[in-house]
């Protein structure tokens, strides 16, 4: 749930809207009879991903509108230092929730026009690809990866270019910067101390080239599928989304996993989970004693759930890792000790929901 | 240098990572030429991740590890994982090892038809000349090539199907966004197969695409997502629910509920249709269509592989280490196999691995020692990049193959460049299958590469010898039989009368007959608090990876408990490294060697054979124990190697 | 599991609201103004459930049981799985979202006299007339 929306005690906001229902456009329908694609189908499709970006339903008809529009948006995706993991996250999201007829985002949604992993060119073919494609303007730019500070480090070079040079010039003509993966929203694991390679993130990357455009961080290692494709499409059809202090979508980052999570029950009640495969953790009890980052992560693991909805981290058993976070690797728990099996200082991030010092230290019960 | 080069790949696509291929071509006059010397394969993107483990928490690490490739996400985090248990002197329950072994096989066969049809299938299929195609006669096409396929949609693929397909191709260029097909290599004159295969595979592309999603779900079950599912040392952090996960029993529990594990069934069951009907089919339409490339794309016929996936059925108690202490009932055997007899299986020796970096940018140990012996330290010093082109339109930046040339170290087995990967998977199975040892998959093996690969075309085969295995096409093929193989393994497969093999439950049904058995060791937390039952002073882990043999080694601080010192062997550093001290060209130059490009400005001949190997270039840069001491001896019970040190078998990192 | 969303479809048209979290009244008080609205202007409303702040397991199911069903019930069928039930009061539906596994993408109770995803469209009438007639044209006509 998001956090635009009322707390629990105020009905005054329904979350309810009017308008002509969610028809179709005629365009839209042509199109879909174009594509092959069942209006039905689609409308479902549109129905649920309104949905999961918070958008109320009479914004169904834009979003089938943005998604079929005859000339796509062109979105040019760049990796930098990255392990290809964001991307193999977004490929998994190219239906929202499985689906066959609407099987590509690539062909029907966007114009993919530039990513090294799936394009059909190589070498100066690509190059003149990415020269052409970044010479209009009006795209989107997602960047995964972080990227060495030094030009001439030597670090990062792919087509004779360092990774800053790759970068300014793809950024220049973008009408918007979508960094994908913690790595590029915040520096990530190259980043992590002692940082061998002086990595930045975009947004350390953008400020120290001066370069002043919209960008949304999609945080998460990787971030989930849905919210990386959810996101693109917000901006296409409803322009820029609602972003909290660190640039994050607060329609997926809005509230921690701990929030949406089904075994908080247990965190403020006992028992909890003290071990793995202890019978707690088979009852699907709390994972805060195992280290479990939830409370400090703001990400929609819980609510949107990983796979089309198959499982998310803590339903498998393990806590949270804390991906979606600034530094989650270098992150200081309890004893200011790293480490993903600590578990956070009592009274970190009170305010989201932890309790305070007094607690945790024994079987649960949350009493502040 | 040499002859300047004039073919040039930068950035090299459909890969993971960054990679740039250099290759001086003798030019035909006719705007085409000859590769008449080894190329030059050099990785432009470091990111120090082994510097970066450097005093973390051991538990931890495989999270790390896991990030090193997030294609390889799963075997890198069980590599590690391994590592630790092996360090601290941990077993893990029957459970945890079923589960590894389906993860790790779920990861092959994804990755394997991903990299198939995403990847590599350009190389081989004119997009272009798909929209010719006329989709009645693709239809039936499909028929006679995948039979009994029902695509996603559930139906059998007719006319309209593919119309459809059709279609969408159509919208592309109608409106001018090619999207991810733009620029390609279309028309070259080296595609060659009909607009109706074309279709179909293209068809098969895009269904690939949502078939992955599906079998992922596996990892998400078991880890919790994917990319990058949740591991833990000594076990498995997943558990049995308590409850099914029904709809009127949806309190608490776990995602290993009734739906968890019905979901794993259906995944192995579309992994395992998928490769038979699909992808196994499509490779033997490809290859008969491209036969000419068995004869391309040859390494130096020398293979490495460390082993993988442990028999179930062999580990016959709780709280062993299937990976470590039954590895005679490894499906992939660990050995190596030398130039001068592909048929015979050596015992690896891990004495014999040494690194060098002669041709790497890293300060030390370029004299071809054990990395453990000198400095390791980030030197860049190659050509500057940034620095636009010549007048004549050269480039200015161009690597040099006597000097430093890539963030990939050059690792070498008794001073060997060795291939590892699908190709040696296959070699090594059908070596031991010649042997007393023979298992049950090697006569598999060696049954399928008769019927498929030597069998003489009337009876269906390729009409190939063995020998030229060792190719770009032999490669691809390697990779669906092992994939073949391993999603049998899972899912299960029935008696071979021809070949003498009895039925075989699958790794899943041998999971789900045990699932209320243990998931996690109890005792790994403790251990590690308690150096003086650690057994070893340096812990090694490896797992047999999609793209070849994968080792980690840990040491940990016996006061601290923390990393000492961490180092990773990966497979696409042995297939994509520079040239050695003695300038022995690696495999993926040593293959280049003699390819016949057509056309130099499109070097599509060039992509095919260095796709064939399926680059994974984040895997295969990291780094290096910076303080370079050299690693404590310690005794490595591991394989078919009794005892081994790993300071001496301290390889490339 | 254990998302509202997931939570089991058991309407029980017999119990009274008694002892309704104020959530389901306000719902049900939103639901009210706006069938007086359709009534007036004929603009239809849609009151998407996952949108609902926190909205637990019982209060979700009490929210069912009050609005429970009434005569009318239909089903998409399009790979995924739409279900639509009136409630027992007339042009206020209640609309399910099913992905292909049978998990629920969304559910919205809807406020107007057919959801436009039961209607057909003219454009697709048009095709289907095409096809129709083309197949009528064949020698030997199905």
């Amino acid at each position: 749930m998001s956090t635009d929306l009322p707390s629990r005690s105020d009905y005054s906001h329904m979350p309810a809207d009017s308008s002509d229902g969610v028809t179709f456009d005629e365009a839209t329908v042509e199109r879909l009879l174009q594509l092959g694609i069942s209006r039905r189908r689609f409308m479902s499709y549109c129905a649920g991903l309104a949905s999961l970006l918070a958008l109320p339903q009479s914004m169904v008809p834009r979003l089938a509108q943005a998604a079929t529009s005859t000339t796509l948006p062109a979105v040019v995706y760049m990796s930098f230092q990255e392990c290809t993991g964001c991307l193999e996250s977004m490929v998994n999201s190219f239906a929202f929730s499985g689906g066959t007829t609407i099987d590509n985002l690539i062909l029907n949604m966007i114009s993919l026009d530039y990513q090294e992993t799936l394009m059909a060119a190589a070498g100066d073919q690509a190059e003149e690809r990415l020269l052409s494609v970044t010479a209009q303007s009006g795209y989107v730019l997602v960047v995964d990866g972080s990227i060495p500070a030094r030009w001439d480090s030597g670090y990062f070079i792919s087509g004779e270019r360092s990774g800053v040079a790759r970068f300014r010039d793809a950024a220049k003509n973008a009408a918007l910067l979508v960094a994908v993966g913690t790595c590029a929203s915040f520096g990530g694991l190259p980043k992590a101390d002692p940082n061998p390679t002086d990595a930045l993130s975009i947004g350390e990357l953008m400020a120290d080239l001066g370069i002043s455009k919209p960008l949304i961080n999609v945080s998460g290692c990787p971030p989930i599928p849905e919210v990386i494709t959810g996101v693109i499409l917000y901006y296409l059809s409803q322009g820029m989304p609602t972003l909290d202090s660190l640039r994050r979508p607060t329609v997926f980052y809005g509230d921690t996993v701990h929030e949406d999570c089904y075994r908080k029950e247990s965190f403020e009640e006992g028992p909890l989970a003290r071990a793995f495969d202890d019978p707690n953790s088979r009852k699907g009890k709390c994972l805060y004693m195992l280290g479990c980052k939830g409370p400090v992560t703001h990400n929609a693991c819980s609510r949107v759930r990983w796979n089309q909805g198959i499982s998310f981290p803590m339903m498998s058993g393990h806590g949270c890792i804390g991906c979606a976070e600034p530094d989650f690797w270098d992150r200081l728990n309890r004893n200011n000790e790293k480490g993903f099996y600590i578990p956070i200082a009592a009274g970190s991030g009170h305010s989201r929901g932890l309790p305070c010092d007094t607690c945790h230290d024994d079987n649960g019960g949350d009493d502040d | 240098m040499a002859a300047t080069p004039n073919v040039i790949i930068d950035p090299v696509t459909r890969i993971e990572g960054h990679l740039r291929i250099q290759a001086h071509a003798v030019p035909d006059g006719m705007g085409g030429g000859t590769i008449t010397d080894p190329g030059l394969s050099a990785s432009t993107m470091v990111r120090g991740l082994e510097k970066i483990l450097q005093g973390r928490d051991p538990r931890d690490a495989w999270a790390f590890t896991q990030r090193i490739c997030g294609v390889c996400t799963v075997v890198h985090g069980l590599t590690s994982v391994r590592a630790v248990e092996h360090a601290i002197g941990i077993k893990v329950s029957k459970n945890a090892d079923y589960i590894r072994n389906m993860m790790i096989g779920a990861q092959y066969v994804h990755d394997h038809v991903m990299h198939f049809y995403h990847l590599h299938a350009l190389d081989w299929v004119d997009v272009v000349s798909a929209m010719k195609a006329n989709p009645t006669r693709t239809a039936a096409l499909a028929r006679i090539n995948n039979g009994t396929y029902k695509p996603n949609n559930g139906a059998l693929p007719n006319a309209a199907y593919f119309q459809t397909v059709l279609n969408k191709l159509n919208n592309l260029v109608s409106r001018g966004q090619l999207g991810l097909f733009a620029n390609g290599y279309w028309g070259h004159s080296a595609y060659k197969l009909s607009p109706e295969e074309n279709l179909l595979l293209v068809s098969h592309y895009l269904e690939a695409l949502a078939w992955a999603r599906e079998v992922v779900k596996l990892h998400s079950v078991f880890g919790g997502k994917d990319p990058h599912p949740n591991l833990v040392v000594g076990g498995m952090p997943c558990t049995l629910s308590s409850n099914t996960g029904t709809i009127n029993d949806d309190k608490g529990g776990t995602s290993l509920n009734t739906a968890g594990l019905a979901t794993i069934k259906t995944a192995v069951a579309r992994m395992k249709a998928f490769v038979d009907q699909v992808y196994l089919p499509d490779v033997l339409l490809v290859a008969k269509r491209y036969k000419e490339w068995a004869d391309f794309g040859a390494t130096a016929g020398n293979f490495l592989c460390y082993g993988e996936f442990p028999d179930p059925a062999l580990v016959k108690r709780e709280f062993t280490d299937g990976a470590i202490d039954y590895p005679a009932g490894y499906i992939i055997p660990q050995g190596v196999i030398w130039a001068d007899a592909p048929t015979t299986l050596v015992p690896f020796d891990e004495k014999m691995v040494t690194e060098n970096v002669a041709h790497a940018w890293y300060l030390g140990s370029d004299t071809g020692e054990h990395p453990s012996v000198g400095e390791t330290e980030l030197y860049y010093d190659g050509p500057l990049p940034d620095q636009g082109r010549n007048p004549d339109g050269t480039s200015k930046y161009m690597l040099d193959e006597n000097a430093r040339y890539s963030w990939i170290k050059s690792p070498r087995y008794d001073s060997q460049p060795m291939e590892v990967g699908p190709l040696a998977h296959i070699l090594t199975m059908h070596a031991r299958g010649g042997t007393a040892n023979a298992q049950p998959t090697d006569k598999l093996v060696r049954g399928y590469v008769q019927q498929f690969w030597i069998n003489p075309t009337a009876q269906g085969g390729l009409g190939l010898t063995f020998t030229q295995l060792n190719s770009t096409l032999g490669r691809i093929f390697c990779r669906v039989l092992e994939t073949k193989i391993i999603a049998d393994q899972i899912a299960g497969r029935a008696a071979d009368r021809t070949l003498g093999t009895a039925a075989y439950a699958g790794w899943y049904q041998l999971y789900y007959n045990n699932k209320a058995g243990a998931y996690w060791n109890p005792n790994t937390f403790t251990r590690l608090q308690q150096p003086n039952l650690w057994p070893v002073q340096v812990g090694f882990g490896f797992t047999e990876a999609p793209r070849g043999a994968l080792g980690h080694w840990v040491k940990l601080n016996r006061v601290s408990g923390l990393i000492d010192n961490y180092q990773c062997v990966v497979a696409s550093q042995w297939n994509a490294g520079p040239r050695d001290l003695v300038g022995a060209p690696g495999p993926y130059e040593e293959a280049l060697r003699g390819h016949v490009l057509a056309d130099l400005k499109q070097p599509l001949e060039v992509l095919r054979t260095i796709h064939s190997f399926d680059p994974c270039i984040g895997c295969a840069v990291h780094i290096v124990d910076p303080d370079g001491k050299p690693l404590v001896q310690v005794d490595v019970n591991h394989g078919v190697c009794s005892t081994t040190r790993v300071s001496d078998m301290r390889c490339a990192s | 599991m254990t998302r509202l969303s997931d939570i089991p479809v058991q309407a029980d048209p017999g119990e009274s609201r008694g002892n309704a979290s104020p959530l389901v009244t306000a719902v049900l008080n939103n639901v009210a103004d706006t069938l007086a609205q359709f009534l007036e202007s004929r603009l239809a409303t849609v009151i998407d459930l996952r949108a609902m702040p926190q909205m637990d397991a019982a209060t979700y199911q009490s929210l069912k049981n009050a609005l429970s069903v009434g005569e009318v019930s239909a089903k998409v069928e399009a790979d995924v799985t739409v279900e639509i039930r009136e409630t027992q009061y007339a042009g206020v539906w209640w609309v399910t979202h099913r992905n292909e596994q049978g998990g629920i993408v969304t559910e919205l109770i809807e406020i107007t006299e057919i959801p436009d995803i039961l209607k057909a469209h003219a454009i697709d009438m048009r095709a289907g007339l095409q096809r129709l007639r083309q197949a009528l044209a064949e020698p030997s006509p199905v």
